[in-house]
């Protein structure tokens, strides 16, 4: 089975809530207002005829300032969104990593998160018992297995999270950027995975703002600005666009 | 819908595991632990159910175990059908990460309901069996009518899961719909000082948990049962579903949006 994702023509309108803007007198007034208005429903388009397909081996990394619409594509990419226009297709296993505290129960212990998370990933419990002692050793929690989870730091949460999330081999990974809160020692070890993982994957769909770790990733780039693809080809290109574009400070992002 | 129900029975390591750790976590750190699932039943059932019954001047033993199965039941159906309402936002990590079958979060408020019921089950065969009033016979609809108490639970909660998603209202809406919901059903009376035809017999006959807790408890306890029962869970168990199902292929995918 060859191993594809194609995105044709997604458009995304998302529905938000606003509160009005008008300026309150006082700050009494503006506790009271807050109060009583209703906030409005507006429909934004966030996504714009975005179209592009990945075959097997490809590698992409998408950049683009804040709210350019990153993780939204994302959301769409791992199955969350439906498109309002355009369609998904989208061919072999598939595993998004966007938010890497997803559903921790603090109260219970780090095996039993473990557990926890291989299930919402929809592994089978004959599964689950070889998952423990590989997400352990490279989280390095060995010793606190069976403390509770809130006793966790931030960046030893992401330890964690990271190695649940990249323990089972899947064809198409859609990952957000989370390498953030660990430390030095352990974002080399992170990049290490994260290349063989990338390696066994066949297709990788890449948000993030590391421009060294893009170029030793990814093969392809596409560049959003405002919604649409600005651009969209080897990575290389990608990034000399998307330096352009920082430097001359940019188009707005937020899209209309 | 009915392929995401299957799935989720099919593979119900999620939903039966989260579940089961919130509740194990959750007495972790108390003194008496799982012993807290068997002690709010105790209280109401043998405490609240003497106490009530003085007050009516009926004999305890044929009281307590009328309070205690309408009691219980009664929480069932509410705990699922009050916490769906919100499980859909509560969950929203895991289906803004592309966990999209919907029915594994409504499974999972439906084994936690389910749960707390059979914990509590040792209390009423306790009182049913001290009961005069107690029919052998009746145990043998037990286990459908239960079955049928529940398939009705689960499509309101999967509906009131996709409304609860789009309007934080619905939420408080049923909360409050439960208060007056308890008074409204024949727990802590008998279902015969509602006769129909009364302005409270009709109300009561409105209320589904009514029939659905009298579909159950009636049998067991030698109390009438109304034909109209019957017809009126017939109806209701379609139509629900079908219901359901529509609202299911229709919102399902606007669910990500909403949470």
């Amino acid at each position: 089975m060859t191993v594809r994702l194609v995105a044709h023509h997604i458009s995304l309108r998302l529905p938000i809530f606003l509160q009005s803007d008008r300026s309150a007198r006082s700050w009494l007034a503006m506790l009271a207002k807050a109060a009583i208005e209703r906030p409005r429903r507006e429909f934004r388009t966030i996504l714009d005829d975005v179209h592009f397909s990945a075959q097997e081996g490809d590698r992409i990394g998408i950049v683009g300032r804040n709210g350019a619409g990153k993780s939204t594509l994302l959301r769409v990419l791992a199955g969350a969104y439906q498109p309002t226009e355009g369609w998904l297709e989208s061919q072999g296993t598939r595993q998004a990593l966007l938010n890497i505290s997803l559903g921790f129960n603090n109260e219970a212990t780090l095996k039993e998160n473990i557990y926890l998370r291989g299930t919402a990933m929809g592994l089978r419990a004959s599964q689950l018992v070889d998952l423990v002692e590989p997400v352990l050793d490279f989280s390095e929690l060995h010793d606190k297995a069976n403390h509770r989870l809130k006793t966790l730091s931030s960046g030893q949460r992401m330890r964690l999270g990271f190695a649940i999330a990249t323990a089972v081999q899947h064809d198409i990974m859609v990952m957000d950027e989370w390498i953030g809160a660990g430390d030095a020692l352990f974002i080399s070890k992170a990049k290490e995975r994260m290349a063989s993982r990338v390696n066994g994957a066949k297709i990788v769909v890449l948000a993030s703002h590391n421009f060294q770790l893009m170029r030793d990733v990814c093969t392809k780039g596409l560049l959003m600005v405002g919604g649409r693809v600005e651009f969209f080809g080897d990575i290389n290109s990608t990034l000399i666009e998307y330096d352009k574009l920082l430097k001359c400070g940019g188009p707005p992002q937020t899209a209309a | 819908m009915w392929k995401d129900f299957l799935a989720s029975l099919k593979e119900p390591e999620f939903w039966a595991y989260s579940c089961w750790l919130d509740i194990v976590t959750k007495y972790r750190r108390s003194r008496l632990g799982l012993l807290w699932l068997l002690i709010p039943p105790l209280i109401y059932v043998l405490g609240v159910g003497f106490y009530f019954s003085k007050l009516q001047g009926i004999p305890p033993l044929d009281f307590i175990p009328h309070l205690g199965l309408g009691y219980l039941l009664f929480r069932l159906l509410m705990t699922v059908i009050v916490e769906s309402c919100s499980i859909l936002t509560n969950n929203s990590s895991f289906i803004l990460d592309g966990h999209g079958r919907l029915t594994d979060f409504v499974m999972r408020v439906v084994a936690k309901g389910i749960f707390y019921f059979v914990v509590a089950i040792p209390v009423l065969l306790v009182a049913l069996l001290l009961s005069p009033k107690f029919q052998v016979i009746g145990l043998a609809t037990v286990l459908p009518a239960t079955l049928l108490l529940l398939i009705n639970a689960v499509w309101i909660g999967m509906a009131v899961a996709l409304l609860g998603a789009r309007f934080p209202d619905i939420h408080e809406l049923m909360a409050s719909v439960f208060i007056f919901g308890f008074i409204l059903t024949p727990i802590l009376w008998s279902a015969s000082a509602a006769p129909m035809g009364t302005i409270h017999g009709t109300f009561m006959r409105i209320n589904p948990l009514f029939h659905l807790i009298e579909l159950v408890r009636a049998p067991l306890l030698g109390e009438p049962m109304e034909t109209m029962s019957y017809v009126y869970l017939a109806v209701f168990t379609v139509a629900g579903w079908i219901t359901t199902s529509i609202l299911y292929r229709r919102y399902a995918r606007f669910v990500p949006l909403w949470v």
